[in-house]
């Protein structure tokens, strides 16, 4: 064996409900918030971490010691991700995503947007506005009016609301 | 904002659920207003995922989304469908031209965000659109546009890019001054616009980042320099602009080159050029010329494309520069496209350049025929060599001549890991009336009953 390059620095983040958690100083830096506090020398006790709970920040910590774990491949990088998503329901992708958004991680912030995107293609609007408990706000004059100016948008559409 | 409940599985625990007790517990918590206690941005973010129209459909959901899609970073009026239905004939090019002008219109008209990430107008437009389509531009490049791309179909081209735009406008002019703002652009992708040496040496020069140019079908093109020390350029495709009289690349961080003609190319300062598209359909440009052009980047090469023509006339001179062909060490991807290969001479061809790339692991050979002929096999020159590394070889076109069975016995016999061979029997350029079906058919039973025989098991033979 080589000689040991020193033991990695690991940081301590605290989540809003109060939950520790210890993570690998390269893996938390994808955060650009927690690099900014690192580089700044705040990192030296615990960071807090006050807009993300225990739950999601659990999760975040799983997708960055995975994805660090990977070297410079897009490719498998990309099908983490996919995979990291894929039984995450609406709830926990949308606590992911301003997760990701606080803590300044575009990687992550665009795959969970995506994977959000992809739910809403190919649907009709009844079919989002239920499916994400939008309340319908407009009076019928409006949404006729808004329904005109958009005309455009249901041409060549055909939606599948089934799934 | 709206409540938001929780329901007490772990999410991490719902993977273990049954598919449909998952679904159950997704749907509880779909009804709650989940995605409106997301900030506007983020929603942005969102959209910004979505094509333009499904973008553009959610302003119907609420008050709220009225004008989000507005604020997205991306304009892409690329319409597929539209496309097709023009291509077959079922729907009218002009009112379809007249409608995709106003549609780009009315968008414009009323989004709202001042920069903007991508720009595409994908549509064969007409004449009378030339006004438009500047207008466009510079809507594009006042929002600090940072990918590019106009694409008018096929020629014949009526859109000149407006030089013009490099230089400030007059203040005489009824618009007010416009501040045009190339720095930000880092793709740019020109297509079937007439664009000039000129324009192009601009937006290398006023585009710091610029990483990809693509420009197709522009017969101004002629004397292009492509040179710079600073150039941040990866990939440059210069591709079917037939004016095209020399091709002088010098750019440091070049990783992909696309030109149509290699024989006006040439190559200086390229270190990172690892991927290599072009074609010498020009009889005049000989196997020798080619190796001196690629000669200061053909030992770095990892994938090479090359479009030949069959100059059998010539094979028995060329054999010598063949033997001597310098060997690409990091060639991992072939594709070589024949135009109306004849047998022997291919073949030779086609094996001294499998010969010259030892780490090769995956051959595409894709020969374009009009009509099926006879060839007289000519083996005995072909040069053997055992090829480690080769796993996976495409054969498009084939059709069973006793050349396309030489070729791929010579494989079979040289390439001692193979595992898969594709054929694809649709090499056909021109077909005459249900000419193409019955060629494609007997292609088939061709590669079939001809082919399996001769696999070894490790191989697995598809045609597709």
């Amino acid at each position: 064996m080589a000689a040991e390059t020193g033991t990695p620095t690991t940081l301590t983040l605290k989540s809003n409900d109060d939950e520790l958690f210890s993570v690998a100083e390269s893996a938390a830096i994808l955060s650009v918030t927690i690099r900014n506090m690192v580089e700044d020398g705040c990192a030296g006790g615990v960071i807090p971490l006050d807009n993300v709970d225990g739950k999601t920040l659990a999760s975040v910590i799983t997708y960055m010691n995975g994805i660090s774990a990977i070297p410079a491949d897009e490719e498998k990088k990309k099908s983490y991700r996919d995979k990291f998503l894929s039984d995450k329901d609406f709830e926990t992708l949308a606590d992911m995503v301003l997760a990701a958004n606080y803590l300044n991680m575009s990687c992550l912030m665009d795959a969970v947007s995506a994977k959000i995107a992809q739910v809403m293609e190919k649907k009709s609007v009844g079919w989002v506005r239920r499916k994400f408990g939008i309340e319908n706000d407009y009076t019928p004059e409006e949404e006729a009016a808004v329904k005109e100016e958009h005309k455009w948008t249901f041409e060549g559409v055909e939606t599948d609301d089934d799934n | 904002m709206g409540k938001t409940k929780r329901v007490g599985i772990d999410d991490d625990d719902t993977s273990f659920l049954p598919m449909k007790k998952k679904m159950c517990a997704n749907r509880c918590r779909f009804h709650d207003d989940l995605i409106s206690r997301l900030p506007d941005d983020i929603l942005v973010d969102i959209l910004s995922f979505l094509s333009l129209k499904e973008a553009a459909r959610t302003s119907l959901l609420s008050s709220r989304w009225m004008n989000l899609w507005k604020q997205t970073q991306s304009l892409n009026f690329d319409v597929p469908s539209t496309l097709k239905k023009i291509k077959k004939g079922s729907h009218e090019l002009n009112w379809e031209r007249n409608k995709y002008v106003k549609w780009v219109k009315d968008v414009l008209g009323s989004y709202k965000s001042t920069t903007l990430k991508q720009f595409i107008i994908r549509f064969p437009l007409g004449i009378s659109a030339k006004d438009s389509i500047t207008r466009w531009l510079e809507f594009a490049f006042c929002r600090q546009v940072q990918r590019l791309e106009l694409n008018l179909g096929k020629p014949p081209n009526f859109y000149c890019f407006p030089e013009e735009l490099f230089t400030p406008r007059e203040p005489k002019l009824q618009h007010p001054r416009m501040l045009f703002d190339f720095t930000s652009l880092k793709e740019l992708s020109f297509k079937s616009i007439i664009v000039s040496d000129r324009a192009i040496e601009l937006f290398l020069h006023n585009c710091p980042l610029l990483e990809q140019l693509i420009v197709h079908y522009s017969q101004k093109i002629s004397k292009l320099e492509v040179c710079g020390p600073s150039l941040m350029l990866k990939h440059l495709e210069i591709v079917h602009c037939t004016g095209l009289k020399s091709l002088k690349v010098s750019a440091p961080r070049l990783t992909t080159l696309n030109v149509t003609v290699l024989k006006v190319v040439l190559l200086e300062n390229v270190p990172m050029l690892v991927d290599l598209t072009g074609s010498c359909d020009d009889d005049s440009i000989s196997l020798k010329h080619l190796i001196s052009t690629l000669s200061c980047c053909i030992s770095q090469l990892e994938s090479l494309n090359l479009n030949l023509v069959d100059r059998h006339v010539r094979y028995v001179q060329e054999t010598d520069e063949l033997r001597n062909f310098p060997k690409m060490p990091k060639l991992k991807k072939l594709f070589i496209e024949y135009d109306d290969a004849l047998g022997d001479e291919s073949l030779i061809r086609l094996a001294a350049l499998a010969r010259a790339s030892p780490h090769l692991e995956e051959f595409v050979f894709e020969n374009t025929w009009q009509h099926p002929r006879k060839v007289t096999p000519y083996k005995n020159a072909v040069i053997r060599f055992r090829h480690q590394h080769l796993k996976v070889f495409k054969f498009r076109g084939y059709y069973g001549h006793a050349s396309d069975t030489d070729f791929v016995q010579y494989i079979l016999e040289n390439c001692v890991v193979l595992k898969k061979i594709i054929i694809r029997p649709c090499g056909v350029l021109i077909c005459v009336k249900g000419g193409k079906l019955k060629d494609e058919q007997i292609a088939r039973e061709n590669a079939k009953f001809g082919l399996e025989p001769l696999l070894p098991r490790r191989v697995k033979l598809v045609i597709v």
